[in-house]
């Protein structure tokens, strides 16, 4: 089996400054645990739930203003 | 690793506790520092009344959380599910299977805290047990 075969087809993409409240409820809403963030037609990152504890909150981070540089798993 | 070992043998030490008042910015910091998913809320006297995960933390987000205010009360799951010390391998894989869970506190006869057992504590033994030439 390869990895093309067990990836998900509709995965959720926000754009590099989406706000990250924004991406918690995108999260809860199609209910998976990472998103891809993707400028223009280019994949530059993927933030996951734990990025948004540990890399958001945990840091200290506000939550409405954009820090996707300061979140995104790299 | 034998199906009828106690979980005890298993689980390993609770590194994120925290209490009903912790606020979840205080409980992402602690999870955070020590390294784990999951935190176990606690009383002051040591009863086990909840458990916070990551994505607990997620979904009060969403639902527009001030994480500096809401405390993590509000957010825990409360109907833990646990197991007992002396509870075996087994059972506790069944458990974790039927109701779908990853993590359970290893709480004692006396409602205490005594480890917290994960699929991957479960999981690293028994690869090395698979991975070990037979003799």
């Amino acid at each position: 089996m390869r990895v093309i075969d067990t990836i998900r087809k509709s995965a959720v993409g926000v754009a590099p400054d989406t706000m990250l409240h924004e991406v918690a409820q995108l999260m809860e809403q199609a209910t998976v645990a990472s998103v891809a963030v993707i400028d223009g037609d280019r994949l530059v990152g993927i933030v996951t739930d734990r990025d948004l504890v540990r890399r958001g909150m945990a840091a200290g981070l506000t939550l409405h203003v954009v820090e996707y540089e300061d979140t995104r798993s790299r | 690793m034998q199906s009828t070992q106690p979980i005890r043998e298993f689980a390993h030490h609770p590194r994120a506790t925290i209490t009903t008042s912790t606020t979840l910015r205080e409980a992402a910091q602690v999870m955070y520092r020590e390294d784990v998913g999951l935190a176990v809320v606690q009383s002051h006297n040591g009863v086990v009344l909840g458990l916070l995960s990551e994505r607990d933390i997620t979904t009060a987000l969403a639902k527009g959380a001030d994480p500096d205010r809401e405390t993590v009360m509000v957010d825990m799951t409360r109907n833990v599910i646990s197991v007992r010390p002396d509870d075996t391998v087994l059972d506790t894989v069944l458990l974790m299977l039927d109701d779908g869970i990853r993590h359970a506190p290893v709480i004692d006869e006396f409602g205490r805290l005594s480890g917290v057992v994960s699929v991957r504590d479960l999981l690293r033994p028994l690869v090395v047990q698979a991975m070990t030439p037979a003799r």
